[in-house]
């Protein structure tokens, strides 16, 4: 082994005090930057590199506020979502209602679909969330995701119940991560690919969840455990995948307005006396995502004011 | 604010440099009085990032080494702004203190 690479393992070996988040955010080029600062030669670090490194990595893990408080732990997965969000909320719009719809364009289809119109309003307004905060224009995207969802809670549209629950469940983290958050630009900084897998793997799952309803379920119980089961499995990716657990939240929110409609029809058939009404509805459909997206702002917004620099 | 820092904003004023640049300038701006330890430094960049007064400006892959340039954002220049004047006010206090008590020419 050369000088150089033994330097670099023991390097590494000392960057093992630092927290996971850190080490993947900043591990190879803090790493790098040791390696600048070595002499020519060296291989082993200075007593007082790695009495440095030891109390910084350790002081991150032990202090509080010094790395990954709860609160940047909001704002971070905030970050993140206030970018997915919306491009997630297009993606599966887009392969649960506008794919299988084409299946029908060639049987003259074509008349009845330009038709809806608010539904392609709907999608021009998740188009231009999504082109907002993919170009890190976090205020303008705030005022159009706003836009977007009192549109959908409005107009009595339109998509089929379960993108307009995936809808208004993400409108409404998305105003909490653009209005608590850095944004999509720190947003940008923070999202990796196990983001991408696991958003892919929820957007699938929603998917076959929504076909599952239309064609195959019967009992409301068998649904709420499958989609019991798709949570479980999406939590469990996601957890392998190092997401936060903040993180892992918003998207277990995201599931709560059909577990919440399968329960109100499941107790419809067994002990409410009549369906809830529709202010009802929306609010029991909505009170989980509405909950999520209040206690995540609060937690994002309120150390940021109270931290300062000493 | 500490000094550390106050010297990490300072050496962003002007332009974005990453983090084996940021050390030697700071090591030049304090005249050599002041030398950052590499992990003192990413604590700090992580800490000022999280406090949005500086941003990952580019990222560079130089002989296989990642190489990540930060800058001030503009609360990163309003804050830094805000301690300069801070501290020449405090300056300038104290040397008008002495000059009355006859300390210094």
């Amino acid at each position: 082994m050369t000088g150089a690479a033994a330097l670099e393992r023991r390097f590494r070996r000392l960057l093992a005090c630092y927290p996971a988040r850190f080490r993947d955010e900043h591990g190879e080029e803090l790493l790098a930057v040791l390696l600048a600062s070595a002499r020519d030669g060296q291989q082993r670090p200075g007593l007082a590199e790695s009495a440095s490194l030891v109390r910084s990595g350790l002081g991150m893990r032990l202090r509080p506020g010094a790395s990954q408080t709860a609160g940047q732990g909001w704002a971070d997965a905030l970050a993140v979502f206030s970018l997915a969000g919306p491009v997630f909320l297009l993606a599966t719009t887009v392969v649960t209602a506008l794919l299988p719809v084409a299946a029908y364009l060639p049987h003259g289809a074509a008349g009845w679909l330009l038709g809806l119109r608010g539904a392609w309003i709907a999608l021009g307004f998740q188009v231009l969330v999504a082109a907002l905060v993919l170009a890190g224009l976090r205020w303008w995207a705030l005022v159009m995701a706003a836009a977007a969802g009192a549109y959908m809670l409005t107009s009595h549209t339109w998509l089929p119940g379960v993108l307009f629950s995936l809808a208004i469940g993400v409108y409404m983290l998305e105003l909490a991560a653009l209005a608590g958050s850095p944004g999509p630009r720190r947003g940008r900084d923070l999202v990796h690919w196990g983001h991408g897998v696991v958003l892919l793997l929820y957007a699938a799952a929603l998917v076959c969840y929504w076909v599952l309803q239309q064609y195959a379920f019967r009992e409301p119980l068998a649904a709420l455990l499958v989609l019991a089961l798709v949570v479980a499995v999406v939590a469990g990716v996601a957890r392998a995948a190092g997401l936060s657990r903040y993180f892992r939240l918003l998207l277990a929110a995201l599931a709560y307005p059909y577990a919440a409609s399968l329960i109100i029809w499941w107790g419809f058939r067994w002990w409410l006396p009549h369906p809830p009404g529709a202010s009802e509805s929306i609010a029991l459909l909505f009170a989980g995502p509405a909950l999520t997206a209040l206690v995540a702002l609060i937690n994002a917004v309120r150390p940021r004011r109270r931290r300062r620099i000493i | 604010m500490q000094e550390a820092t106050f010297l990490i904003l300072t050496a962003l004023a002007a332009r974005s440099q990453h983090g084996y640049g940021i050390i030697t300038d700071v090591l030049e701006i304090s005249g050599g009085r002041v030398r950052l330890r590499a992990g003192t430094l990413y604590t700090a960049l992580d800490r000022l990032r999280a406090e949005e007064l500086i941003e990952v400006d580019r990222e560079e892959v130089v002989e296989t080494r990642l190489r990540r340039y930060y800058r001030l954002t503009p609360a990163g220049s309003t804050r830094l702004a805000a301690e300069a004047a801070r501290l020449q006010a405090n300056a300038a206090a104290a040397l008008s203190r002495l000059r009355l008590a006859g300390g210094i020419a």
